[in-house]
């Protein structure tokens, strides 16, 4: 009997052996279902508020980041994912002291696993009033096309080797 | 959806020779939607959000309150406010009482 490991983030050690079985699925899962992933790039790392929602034909991603110029915002996207990158960043002018602090300063990255096709030349991002919306257009569903079946009649060659 | 969600928006408190300047997290708020205030010595903030079409769908607005505490030296008869890019900065100038002042050092002879 297997007993219930604390080691791998408290899966349990037949979740994993499942995982390798199919081999690299592991990376996949992972990559999938966590949400936020942050390379150690710099000491600190904030985490803005993030949503992302569908409407109608589009997916939305919104995302609430106050003071931050659209110079400074990396927004990619790919077949699987829409990754966003950018800082946070509060100076102190020359002269000032902070004596109060709350809030946060460093680097951020968020990606999003597409859910569906997405039409990549459409996308647009806008940033105003400190929130980022970055607007997907679905790609245009294509239905089941129908292959028309043509009917050859091969009635003579039949005819010739039946007789 | 309907109604509003309480919450309390980060802020920086600087303070310079001359003034106090607080930095308010206020994103997706319109100018028009922003009240400030001073009650009894402290600078009072209130402001909703205001969504999108699409995102009201999907989210309850944000109501930003926050209440921040400043010295006796402030004068709050000075204050101006500007709102730009989900940030509200709020200067508070130092009354005369509360300024630096550099004091001058005689040498000895």
């Amino acid at each position: 009997m297997q007993t219930l490991s604390r080691v791998r983030g408290g899966y349990h050690p037949e979740f994993f052996s499942i995982l390798e079985k199919f081999g690299g699925l592991e990376r996949d899962f992972f990559e999938t279902f966590s949400f936020r992933r942050v390379e150690p790039s710099s000491a600190s790392v904030v985490a803005p508020r993030f949503a992302f929602f569908e409407d109608g034909d589009e997916l939305v991603l919104r995302a609430e980041l106050p003071g931050a110029r659209a110079e400074r915002i990396e927004a990619t996207i790919d077949r699987e994912r829409l990754v966003i990158r950018g800082e946070a960043s509060q100076s102190v002018p020359e002269g000032y002291v902070s004596r109060r602090r709350s809030r946060e300063s460093g680097e951020f990255e968020h990606r999003v696993t597409l859910p569906c096709p997405i039409d990549a030349e459409r996308v647009s991002a806008t940033l105003e009033r400190g929130v980022l919306i970055v607007t997907l257009p679905k790609a245009v569903a294509r239905g089941p096309r129908r292959i028309p079946v043509r009917a050859v009649t091969a009635e003579a060659e039949c005819v010739g080797e039946q007789t | 959806m309907k109604g509003e969600v309480l919450a309390t928006p980060r802020l920086d408190v600087l303070e310079g020779p001359n003034d106090f300047v607080i930095v308010f997290e206020v994103p997706d708020v319109p100018r028009n939607a922003v009240s400030l205030g001073v009650v009894a010595g402290r600078l009072e903030l209130d402001a909703v959000q205001s969504l999108g079409e699409r995102e009201a769908k999907c989210f309850v607005p944000r109501r930003f309150r926050a209440s921040v505490s400043l010295p006796e030296s402030t004068d709050f008869g000075v204050v101006d406010a500007s709102l730009d890019a989900g940030l509200l900065r709020v200067r508070v100038a130092k009354s005369e009482r509360g300024r630096t002042r550099q004091i001058p050092i005689s040498a000895a002879s």
